[in-house]
């Protein structure tokens, strides 16, 4: 059988959402399980209807806000820490260590003592993602900018490439794919960080109504909100996919 | 004394690894005058690449002093862009960049040299076609085969018009008649250019057809044990194959270097 890859590609995933969205359903009317805990899709469906234009639509827009301005900082950021440590043996093996501790520490942990320092500000969100995506661009991408083969930087200095000319010809390029690895990792993160923000810091945003609604057992809202988080950052995800199938052309 | 036009003089060549340090080289001198076509053969790592990878300035000797043209290289100090541009090197894998397409990869050194690539296209579709490849111009490395790939990796080395060629091993991966149609091809190139070409190979047979004279290397550390200038005339082509001063050049060298494999041995 021969299957039309493309058409595939984009069909595949939607109808499994769909069958998943069926079995939600179907164990909800199975089980007879209580709204307060798992409200049918359809309840969380008209949630999302009913509160959009009066708390769901600000809420998106304060995490898309920082969502994005967080990963617009964090990617220059990553990708110059990459560059520069990848230049000196020394600070790759010092530096590497540190992001991938800072990598993998929570973030949002971290807020009660911002707190203490500067009180609650709403810059502290677009700092917790900066801080939680950063260092996952950055591992990849210096992970990339080590192993280049000799034989590639060789034909630089053969044609007389000096090491900064050699670096954004043949490292950069060459790197391209672990880079685009750590972008979509730092979405990844960069939707968990913005959340967990929402919900130490306060002041609105999804991970706040999901705090809010939950403790108000208005659990259809909350799902409405974690519905609306997850496709914030599939797009996010999948904008750079894009970029990437644009830029990776040769593989 | 007077210099050649390529002079490589007592150079030798430790590589230092984290464990040892390897004697490439000790102690070699060898002279290439202007247009000449001369072979370096010898057993694997003895050092050839090693030699014309010094004289590209991919890598600094360790001892002794390579001249070009009347440039002695500093061996703190890289080449200026004006005399790499006079030496075009081939690798002895394609070595080709898979973020470009096949043109573009051609297309690289006057790229980084600051030409201006329109007034090279018809030069390089030229070389592009004299070797096969024009209608695979916008195809990406990883969708032509491994021969395809050396012969680009080949014009690549010369697409500037280099007064000095260095060719490391470069049809590894050709078979035998796309290697002698590649020969020849060569032969014209350097009858009409007067380029100076260094080509490196284990083919003795290669060696003798194609050269004005042949070194011939023994390994660890690698030397020079013998500089065969090659009588066959001007006009070299496959026929010379089955002459009997042909063989006896093969078999001259072939002995030289079998002695030195044979008393490794014992
Ligand atoms: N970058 C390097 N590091 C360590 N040893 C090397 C390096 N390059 C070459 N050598 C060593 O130098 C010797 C000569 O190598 P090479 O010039 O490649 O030989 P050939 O081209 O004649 O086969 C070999 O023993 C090889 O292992
Ligand atoms: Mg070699």
């Amino acid at each position: 059988m021969k299957i039309n890859s493309k058409a595939v590609n984009i069909c595949a995933p939607i109808i499994v959402i769909i069958l998943l969205i069926i079995l939600w359903q179907i164990i909800c009317t199975v089980t007879n399980i209580s709204f307060h805990v798992l409200p049918k899709p359809g309840e969380v469906g008209t949630a999302l209807v009913e509160n959009f234009r009066g708390t769901i639509l600000l809420d998106t827009m304060a995490s898309v806000k920082v969502m994005l301005i967080g990963y617009c900082i964090a990617v220059p950021l990553g990708f110059v820490i990459a560059a520069i440590s990848s230049q000196f043996t020394l600070a790759v093996r010092s530096i590497m260590p540190v992001l991938i501790i800072l990598m993998l520490t929570p973030m949002a942990t971290l807020v009660p003592i911002f707190k203490l320092f500067w009180g609650v500000d709403p810059t502290l969100k677009i700092l917790i993602v900066v801080l939680q995506c950063t260092p996952v661009i950055a591992v990849n991408s210096l992970s990339g900018f080590i192993y280049v083969p000799e034989a590639k930087k060789e034909l630089m200095r053969a044609l007389g490439c000096r090491k900064w000319e050699s670096f954004f010809r043949v490292t950069v390029p060459n790197a391209m794919p672990q880079i685009f690895t750590g972008l979509k990792l730092g979405c990844i993160l960069c939707t968990i960080a913005a959340m967990s923000a929402d919900i130490s810091v306060g002041q609105g945003g999804l991970g706040y109504r999901i705090q809010v609604a939950s403790s108000l057992s208005a659990t259809d809202l909350a799902y409405a909100a974690i519905v609306v988080a997850a496709i914030l950052g599939v797009a996010l995800y999948m904008i750079v996919s894009v970029i990437e199938s644009r830029i990776v052309t040769w593989k | 004394m007077e210099k050649s036009y390529i002079s490589i003089e007592n150079v030798s060549k430790v590589f230092q690894t984290r464990k040892h340090s390897i004697a490439a080289l000790k102690d070699i001198s060898m002279r290439f005058e202007k247009g000449e076509f001369v072979s370096i053969v010898g057993p694997s790592g003895c050092g050839k690449s090693t030699i014309i990878r010094m004289v590209d300035d991919i890598i600094k000797p360790t001892e002794g002093s390579i001249t070009v043209d009347g440039f002695t290289y500093d061996n703190n100090v890289p080449l200026s862009s004006e005399q790499i541009q006079k030496l075009g090197f081939i690798f002895q894998i394609p070595n080709l960049y898979p973020w470009f397409t096949v043109k573009e990869n051609v297309m690289l050194p006057l790229k980084i040299y600051g030409k201006d690539l329109k007034e090279y296209d018809e030069r390089a579709n030229s070389l592009l076609d004299g070797v096969g490849m024009l209608e695979y111009a916008n195809a990406y490395p990883a969708e032509i085969s491994g021969g395809m790939s050396q012969r680009i990796g080949v014009i690549r080395g010369m697409i500037h018009s280099p007064d000095i060629l260095m060719m490391d091993e470069p049809y590894g991966a050709l078979d035998e008649s796309t290697r002698e149609t590649l020969n020849m091809e060569l032969l014209k190139i350097w009858k009409d250019t007067g380029t100076t070409i260094i080509f490196i190979t284990h083919n003795v047979e290669e060696a003798v057809l194609l050269s004005e004279r042949v070194y011939v290397m023994e390994s660890h550390p690698g030397r020079v044990i013998a500089d065969i200038k090659i009588d066959l005339g001007e006009e070299r082509t496959l026929d010379l194959i089955g002459e009997e001063r042909f063989g006896e050049y093969c078999t001259e060298i072939e002995n030289l270097i079998g002695k030195i494999e044979l008393a490794k041995i014992k």
